[in-house]
């Protein structure tokens, strides 16, 4: 029995993915044909990606090498991007393990009242199977991966439970809640806004909507790809010719990456939609919160302005911190920092800009850290093994980058990460405090303004 | 045959479940000759938008603010409503 499922794993993730899904389709009663579609897609989408990040690390990865070499700067990780990265996470060969931990999790506490929220975001599984991956990866242990995963679970519905009122008056989407774990860096991003609150006063009034609309072009894939590629092209010494092929190569990379990934949600949607019928079926009576991904909040020009002004200076930054080793290209665009500090700054853009640049540094050495894992997963699941002596692939601007940090260096034994990791306790605490604290004050301004109603009346 | 985008940050996860429920929906409805959904990327909307029929938005948005119809992507999410937006939708194929 063993043997053959070990075997099967052993036909890589493009199979071995596909066979599962076609099972689970069939589990929750699709056609065969459905299914069969289904997992096929599943396995293209993995061989896509793959091809995509062979293309990039052949192109720009040379071009990278030759940036390394004539400027003396030690970037030999080139940053992939939130979608190839979490396109790696899914070939890991355990990731099908975390649709039973998020789902069943989820359901327990569902179940028991401990929280409010149907979590139906399956993209995001791939960010538990990141947790997964990396705190196994350092620490050789499977169990404790799953299970640093799982008080993930458990920490992002608690978030989008005690969240769930700021969103409603933000997005005006009723019976919504966002349990994203780029959130959780809220946990952190809470005590500086409290301080930033106490030094600044006042809430500048900044059109935001006209500068997002000077300044949009920049964050448009084939755009920043292409400026990017050109300018690693002319540093690397391509020449004129050269450096646009590179920029155009550049662009090609990122934007096919999100068209290619999509086939990951056209495989998953019957069966994540055939799951939630399930679940909702089983709690008829209960007021059920509906947990989506964070993209809900992209019309808040406050977050894409952020975005855009913290690139300059990530650039810069990589360029002149010590100890980092990683080119921040596809997620240069980096939107966990920006939308996280949209919520608990109550999008207040200088506030969010000021956290954004703090966080910077943050994030460049601690993917530098991650950096070898995600060329080693890569390798191993990926197939990506034709990088040059030396050449690293890595994911700058990953979410809750900075508790991964912490979590897989206290497992690996670190000192500080062991001290961080207890500090982190009390201030989950403080934070859920605070946000419990925001949420009851929305619900009394509605029934003070309902009251007002009836007065009138 | 006619084209829906559906726009999320990445143009990936959330507008590809919306593209995917909305093809599902049209198919069962008997309507998939007549119109695809696909998923794009809010960043380059305005390019996506000059080949497109109706919009699907999952953010607040307000009639008229731009050139074709648009209905909201948010039930398809949520589970809740999804028979009135595909109404307005296969009103305007």
């Amino acid at each position: 029995m063993q043997q053959i499922f070990q075997s099967i794993l052993d036909m890589g993730a493009a199979v071995f993915l596909p066979i599962v899904v076609i099972i689970l389709g069939l589990a929750v009663r699709m056609k065969l044909t459905k299914a069969f579609s289904a997992g096929l897609t599943l396995g293209v989408a993995f061989v896509g990606i793959n091809l995509l990040i062979g293309y990039m690390m052949d192109s720009v990865g040379g071009a990278a090498q030759l940036f390394v070499l004539n400027t003396g700067l030690e970037l030999n990780a080139l940053d992939l991007g939130w979608a190839p990265a979490l396109g790696l996470a899914w070939q890991w060969e355990y990731a099908f393990l975390m649709f039973p931990v998020q789902i069943g999790i989820n359901i327990v506490m569902l179940a028991f009242g401990w929280t409010s929220t149907l979590n139906v975001d399956m993209w995001n599984v791939a960010n538990k199977i990141a947790t997964g991956f990396l705190v196994t990866f350092v620490s050789g242990s499977l169990i404790i991966g799953l299970a640093v995963a799982s008080v993930q679970v458990v920490l992002e519905l608690k978030n989008a439970d005690l969240t769930k009122n700021q969103l409603h008056k933000l997005t005006n989407i009723p019976g919504v809640s966002m349990p994203h774990p780029m959130f959780l860096s809220n946990i952190v991003f809470y005590p500086m806004t409290l301080f930033l609150d106490k030094v600044i006063k006042t809430k500048n009034k900044i059109d935001v909507n006209e500068l997002k609309r000077r300044i949009g072009i920049f964050g448009e894939n084939h755009v920043l790809g292409f400026i990017i590629g050109t300018s690693i092209g002319f540093v690397a010494e391509y020449g004129i010719a050269g450096s646009l092929m590179l920029g155009i190569q550049t662009g090609t990379a990122l934007t096919l990456f999100p068209m290619v990934s999509k086939l990951f949600m056209t495989a998953l949607a019957p069966i994540s939609d055939a799951t939630n019928k399930f679940i909702k079926s089983r709690f008829p009576d209960r007021d059920i919160v509906i947990g989506l991904d964070w993209p809900i909040l992209a019309g808040n020009n406050e977050i894409w302005v952020t975005i855009i002004a913290s690139m300059p200076i990530a650039l810069g930054m990589a360029m002149i911190l010590p100890g980092n080793t990683v080119l921040p290209l596809g997620n240069l665009m980096t939107v966990c920092v920006a939308a996280a500090s949209f919520m608990v700054t109550r999008g207040d853009l200088i506030k969010m800009i000021i956290i954004n640049y703090l966080w910077v540094p943050i994030i460049l050495w601690s993917s530098s850290y991650f950096a070898p894992m995600f060329t080693e997963l890569a390798a191993q699941t990926g197939g990506i093994t034709n990088l040059p002596e030396g050449q690293m692939l890595a994911w700058y601007g990953m979410d809750i980058t900075e508790l991964r940090w912490m979590i897989t260096t206290a497992v690996d034994g670190n000192i500080a990460g062991i001290i961080l990791t207890v500090l982190f306790i009390p201030l989950t605490l403080f934070y859920f405090k605070g946000m419990k604290q925001r949420e009851e004050d929305i619900e009394n301004q509605q029934v003070e303004a309902g009251k007002a109603r009836e007065n009138i009346a | 045959m006619k084209t829906i985008v559906v726009a999320c940050a990445g143009g990936i996860a959330t507008s590809g479940t919306v593209a995917s429920k909305i093809n599902m929906e049209l198919e069962s409805r008997g309507f998939d000759h007549l119109a695809k959904a696909d998923a794009i990327d809010i960043k380059s909307l305005e390019m996506y938008l000059q080949g497109a029929d109706i919009y699907v938005s999952i953010t607040p948005f307000s009639q008229g603010e731009y050139n074709i119809p648009v209905v909201s992507g948010i039930p398809f999410l949520t589970g809740v409503g999804i028979d009135e937006v595909m109404e307005q939708i296969v009103e305007k194929l």
